[in-house]
């Protein structure tokens, strides 16, 4: 009996994961998409390139859909040559997330590759997202948040919505579930109760960034969802932080801390990097080590970016400067060599 | 399980055994790009209402593509397929209704890029195909069964970088079939008794050699719809099937024939359909016609008739196809496709039969409507749920139906799984 029942959960949790969805397959002809290589761009404009292996047609299809973005923007489906065995094609993204797929002319082999644009200018910029969704979030109205849990307020344009889901993920999280192709809802969603056209829920955010996604309760179309990005960094008053980019291809991570931690700061520095062209970029330590504490209360550390490996266009250094329960952190976007 | 034949199941093993050790060298190593796919689908066919026993469809498709250089790529490939239910779509251009089939493909290709877009195939193929007529017989003693070998040589030069992205394609191909087990009584010493030594019919009268050569041109609009045309002209020498003379005799002349086929094809991008949001589909749409003409300098002799028919299998034919293909991208993923074909093939010389198979004075021809649903689902692991079902109809104005079948309704069913990696 009990032998039984442990074969049928087996089987319905076998018969679970095979139902999961999963890439279109198909055919003797298989695509790869090499660029663009990074998950978060900053150009509206990017070149999607590949390889065709097998090919059966001289032409392929690229679909650019949101995931989540503006109603007017459907997707955008093109038609691709390809050039021995290769393909290139310059698209324009929408903000937010969208899906970049690349088939056969019948559809019978595809892959898909999510593509965060972050900001049409360089650096942070905070993007108007969501536009035919009913959700919006009203605050926080800044892009950087100092607390954590968060305090998020928004408000509903559907009456007759009750219940909205959300879920909270760092950004590096999202890029490592998108590349197991697992699809979005699959997360597990909160629920928050909608109280006369508003709602509030405080969100626990982890240091750098933070995708808030919201959608109405049951509704996982990509129009419907709202996206929050939030880049936290802890903020301690004693202690301050900055970093910049100089000469000879040095980062220095400087800042005040005061009278924190007997005359000495532990500085750690986080990067997103690669192991290798196309993996999944992760965020490494690359440095973490105890700077001195002049008299004047400043500290300093350098570190040489040719001694960082897989660094790459748009990454960011995460800077996490602590002294006993005190800690400050920073976020930097890296805009290359 | 079918009882393959070891003269074919040995090749095919080797064949299958030196792709599986290339498929063990870990993919990205030397540049390999492993292409497996696997189908097992169970079903029936209905030919006339009356209901085939359950069967099944089996396939395997090894390719695994060998990037020697960033300009030269080596891909061998073996493909195999053991046919238990014959689909509406086998049956088209009087596709004969065999029980089972199975065929084993083993083939080596080489690509070589070159500058400007200039790219250089070239292939050779052998593939042996097996057939049961009942289900009794032996699958090595199939009268039908066929052998063929090939080469072919091809030239692509594109043209991706001018206003309108263009193809240019040319080709060349030889091959040679061989039926190991056919042999017309004719043609045998006691055959050749009876006609008094004169000149038979000939003794491997299916066995046929071929030249091929082909052009074709594709090009990218600007609304995104691709477009080509394709020309292939082919000539076939029998070297053991005589020639019929208008008094039923033969002569030491040989069978040659001459065909001619071109094809257009286009290929549209639709607008999405969008179902409030919760259904999401991307459809596209293919018409595709095709014109052939076939001529040949064998004539038939009908004994009990006493009629003389001047080349005898000269004939044209045409088929338009609409295959509609509809992916599902919400709230799952599916991939529907949906094809009406109609096939019209007309005898330049030959005349329709009535019951009795007495001679009419219309030309004989046939006419095949088909429809065609093929549905796709993946699933997890690379594996995706296949179903698809057929129905024909052919109708022709040959009445006389006491050897081969020429008006039939066939329906087909068949769901199962596939593995791609």
């Amino acid at each position: 009996m009990k032998r039984t029942a442990v074969l049928g959960i087996l089987g319905i949790a076998w018969t679970a994961a095979l139902l999961a969805p999963g890439p279109a397959q198909g055919g003797n002809t298989r695509i790869v998409i090499d660029k663009p290589v990074a998950e978060i761009v900053t150009g509206e404009s990017i070149s999607v390139e590949g390889a065709v292996f097998n090919p059966t047609d001289n032409y392929i299809r690229l679909r650019i859909e949101p995931f989540i973005g503006k109603k007017d923007f459907k997707a955008m489906d093109l038609t691709v040559p390809i050039i021995g065995r290769k393909f290139k094609k310059a698209v324009t993204l929408p903000s937010g997330i969208s899906i970049i797929t690349a088939s056969t002319l019948d559809n019978r082999w595809s892959v898909s590759k999510p593509i965060l644009l972050f900001s049409a200018k360089k650096g942070l910029v905070d993007q108007e997202w969501g536009r035919s969704s009913p959700i919006k979030f009203t605050e926080p109205a800044e892009m950087r948040s100092r607390r954590s849990p968060c305090a998020v307020r928004g408000r509903v344009t559907d009456r007759s919505l009750k219940t909205i889901e959300s879920v909270l993920i760092n950004l590096t999280d999202f890029q490592r579930l998108y590349s197991d192709r697992q699809e979005m809802p699959a997360l597990g969603f909160s629920k928050t109760e909608v109280k006369g056209s508003e709602f509030a829920l405080d969100a626990p955010l982890s240091d750098g960034i933070n995708l808030l996604i919201a959608r109405p309760e049951g509704k996982d179309a990509p129009e419907l969802t709202q996206t929050k990005v939030i880049v936290y960094e802890s903020s301690s008053p004693k202690i301050s932080v900055s970093g910049s980019f100089l000469k000879n291809n040095i980062f220095a991570a400087e800042g005040t801390a005061g009278d924190a931690g007997a005359g000495r700061v532990t500085v750690k520095i986080e990067a997103l990097v690669r192991e290798a062209e196309g993996s999944i970029p992760f965020l490494k330590v690359v440095v973490e080590k105890d700077a001195q504490v002049g008299q004047k209360g400043n500290y300093r550390l350098a570190l040489d970016l040719n001694e960082v490996k897989g660094l790459f266009e748009n990454s960011y250094f995460l800077i996490t400067v602590s002294a006993g329960k005190e800690k400050t952190s920073r976020l930097i976007v890296f805009e290359g060599f | 399980m079918p009882n393959i034949p070891k003269k074919t199941f040995l090749p095919a093993l080797f064949a299958s055994a030196v792709l599986a050790c290339a498929f063990s060298i870990p993919a990205g190593a030397a540049g390999l790009i492993p292409i497996f796919n696997a189908e097992i689908l169970g079903g029936s066919s209905f030919v006339n209402g009356a209901p085939g026993s359950f069967s099944g469809n089996l396939s395997i498709d090894m390719v695994p593509v060998f990037e020697l250089t960033d300009d030269f790529s080596f891909i061998p490939r073996y493909c195999g397929a053991y046919t238990g239910v014959k689909t509406a779509a086998d049956l088209q251009g009087a596709g004969a209704l065999y029980q089972q089939a199975q065929d084993h493909t083993i083939s080596f290709k080489f690509m070589h890029l070159l500058a400007d877009e200039l790219t250089i195939k070239y292939d050779f193929t052998y593939l042996t195909e097996l057939t049961l007529e009942s289900a009794s017989a032996d699958w090595a003693a199939g009268l039908y069964n066929n052998n063929r070998s090939g080469l072919n040589f091809e030239a692509e030069k594109g043209f991706a970088f001018a206003d309108l992205p263009c193809n240019l394609c040319a080709g060349y191909s030889f091959y040679s079939s061989v039926f190991p087990n056919y042999a017309s009584l004719a043609g045998t010493e006691y055959g050749r008794q009876l006609m008094g030594g004169n000149a038979g019919p000939g003794t491997k009268v299916f066995d046929y050699n071929a030249n091929e050569i082909s052009a074709s041109f594709d090009m990218l609009a600007w609304s995104g719809g691709i477009y080509k045309f394709s020309y292939v002209l082919t000539h076939s020498s029998y070297p053991d099937q005589n020639i019929v003379t208008p008094t039923g005799g033969f002569t030491q002349d040989k069978r040659a024939d001459l065909a001619h086929d071109a094809s257009l094809f286009a290929d549209y991008l639709l607008p999405d359909l969008s179902f409030g949001g919760d259904v999401v589909m991307a459809p596209s749409q293919r018409i595709i016609y095709e014109y052939g003409y076939a001529g040949s300098n064998q004539n038939y002799f009908d004994v009990p008739n006493l009629k003389y028919t001047p080349s005898f299998y000269n004939f044209s034919h045409q088929k338009l196809s609409f295959p509609f293909i509809l992916r599902l991208t919400k709230p799952f993923k599916l991939t529907v496709s949906a094809t009406y074909e109609y096939f019209f093939r007309e005898y330049e010389s030959r005349t329709a039969q009535d019951a009795l198979g007495n001679y009419t004075d219309q030309k004989l021809s046939t006419g095949i409507s088909s429809w065609l649903i093929d549905l796709r689902c993946p699933l997890a692991f690379n594996l995706s749920v296949a179903a698809s079902a057929g129905f024909s109809s052919a109708r022709s104005n040959m009445k006389y139906e006491k050897f081969y079948r020429y008006s039939y309704d066939a329906l087909d069913l068949l769901a199962g799984i596939r593995y791609e990696y």
